[in-house]
């Protein structure tokens, strides 16, 4: 079991390395690739670090399309429906905490946006991704409005999140995984992203017996996905030949599945044996695709978010675990993160 | 831009991978050896950047970039799942015992 201390200091090391690498990431400072940014907000909100990060987010909105969409970078306003659900799940949950109205006006155009984007079986489509991967996304963002959103907003998202949620498990295998033949044929990273960004949060909602009568059947889509992901961990504790990327969306999924159908005990030692090979490989600062490579933005922030989450998992109350992912109401933090001296941040035009 | 050869790798580099990439600085070169024949790619996926030598090798030969899945011919380049995305392939001789790639 990691020493907690140590996963601290990690995280406050690594969180000055992304702020070092802020003009590579930020809105502010020019253009970017928006799953880039999506990916640096996650890292802020989870350190509890919003409030002085507002600028960020506000930029976010001034991308926004007419659609309600973002494109896949920022300089190309088509509606990319991946980035963009991920970016709305940004909005709604720093909005809980910065209660700006610009942002809360962009949130709703983005509920309009997925709503009407939304096709007849319950998906989503997105060229550029498989279409289960897609749909969990939106799927996301809805949990995420219903959990905490204004109460008009879940009456207006309701229907459409039931659809897109039938469609997810209604295509989950009988071995619990959930495949994609033309994009991944492993299942690994699908079925590790469908169970926490989709299924997990509709156990969780104060309403869920209203929103979610058929807990039962949810419960046993989550359980069957879990053991799955448990069964498809290797030896050494990494997934899918060694991807880190891969190994990070397992473990964190799991570090949900675990708190919610309380199986900590089953869990355990397959998360930390993943964390020990995602620590194993880690660069000095930041973490690479696979070992060896060099380091990325992108994959710093998934390891980012994966220390920042098994801190919450070490916590007695199973929501904060929950609470990182948005699907319970409160403010996630990080008790103990040492600000690092940045620039000052002002909006630029983007 | 000239394009020349250059030397990238030995064949007894692949007695025992089937791929590795060469840095060439400004950019990566993935290499492949497959039923006997080698083949040069761009290392890097257009979608994510994901390191193409880490992807699976597949009939075809067709290499599946092992973050999001994206497929591509080895020798043309194009993908097949992604119609209008493709990757840079690139002419490889073999020279004694040196992979010589035209780039």
């Amino acid at each position: 079991m990691q020493n907690i201390n140590k996963i601290k200091n990690l995280i406050n090391s690594e969180y000055a390395y992304l702020m070092a690498e802020h003009d590579n990431w930020s809105l502010v400072s020019g253009s970017k690739n928006m799953e880039i940014v999506a990916h640096a907000l996650r890292v802020i909100l989870h350190a509890g670090d919003v409030k002085h990060h507002e600028a960020e987010w506000l930029a976010v909105v001034d991308c926004q399309n007419e659609e309600g969409a973002w494109g896949g970078e920022s300089d190309n306003p088509k509606s990319a429906p991946w980035a963009s659900a991920f970016l709305a799940l940004m909005l709604i949950r720093a909005n809980a905490i910065l209660k700006n109205k610009k942002i809360t006006a962009s949130i709703e155009k983005s509920i309009d946006f997925f709503i009407k984007d939304q096709k007849a079986d319950g998906r989503w489509i997105d060229p550029a991704w498989a279409d289960l991967d897609t749909t969990s996304h939106p799927v996301s963002f809805f949990n995420v409005v219903l959990a905490i959103g204004e109460p008009k907003w879940k009456k207006k998202v309701l229907k459409s999140w039931r659809a897109g949620l039938k469609f997810i498990t209604d295509n989950q295998n009988p071995d619990g995984s959930w495949v994609d033949k033309d994009f991944h044929p492993t299942g690994v990273e699908t079925t590790a992203h469908l169970v926490q960004d989709s299924v997990i949060a509709s156990l969780c909602f104060p309403d869920r017996k209203e929103v979610a009568p058929n807990q039962d059947e949810l419960k046993k889509v989550c359980a069957k996905g879990m053991e799955k992901l448990i069964s498809f961990q290797a030896e050494n504790g990494s997934y899918d030949n060694d991807n880190m990327d891969h190994t990070m969306d397992s473990m964190r999924s799991l570090v949900i599945i675990s708190r919610v159908l309380r199986e900590e005990k089953k869990c355990t030692p397959v998360i930390e044996k993943a964390l020990d090979w995602i620590l194993e490989y880690k660069c000095a600062q930041g973490w690479p695709d696979f070992p060896g490579m060099k380091v990325n933005l992108e994959r710093t922030c998934d390891g980012l978010d994966v220390l920042l989450k098994y801190m919450v998992w070490r916590e007695k109350d199973w929501k904060q675990a929950v609470r990182r992912w948005g699907y319970v109401t409160g403010i996630p933090s990080f008790k103990g993160l040492r600000r690092p001296k940045t620039k000052q941040l002002s909006r630029a035009k983007v | 831009m000239t394009r020349s050869w250059h030397s990238l790798a030995k064949v007894s580099d692949f007695n025992s991978a089937k791929s590795k990439y060469v840095d060439l600085g400004n950019k990566e070169i993935a290499l492949f050896f497959v039923e006997g024949k080698f083949h040069a790619t761009d290392n890097f996926c257009p979608h994510r950047g994901g390191p193409l030598f880490r992807g699976n090798i597949e009939p075809g030969p067709n290499i599946r970039c092992p973050l999001h899945g994206w497929n591509f011919d080895m020798k043309s380049g194009q993908s097949l799942n992604m119609p209008q995305a493709t990757i840079t392939t690139y002419p490889v001789e073999i020279r004694g015992e040196e992979v010589f790639v035209h780039i």
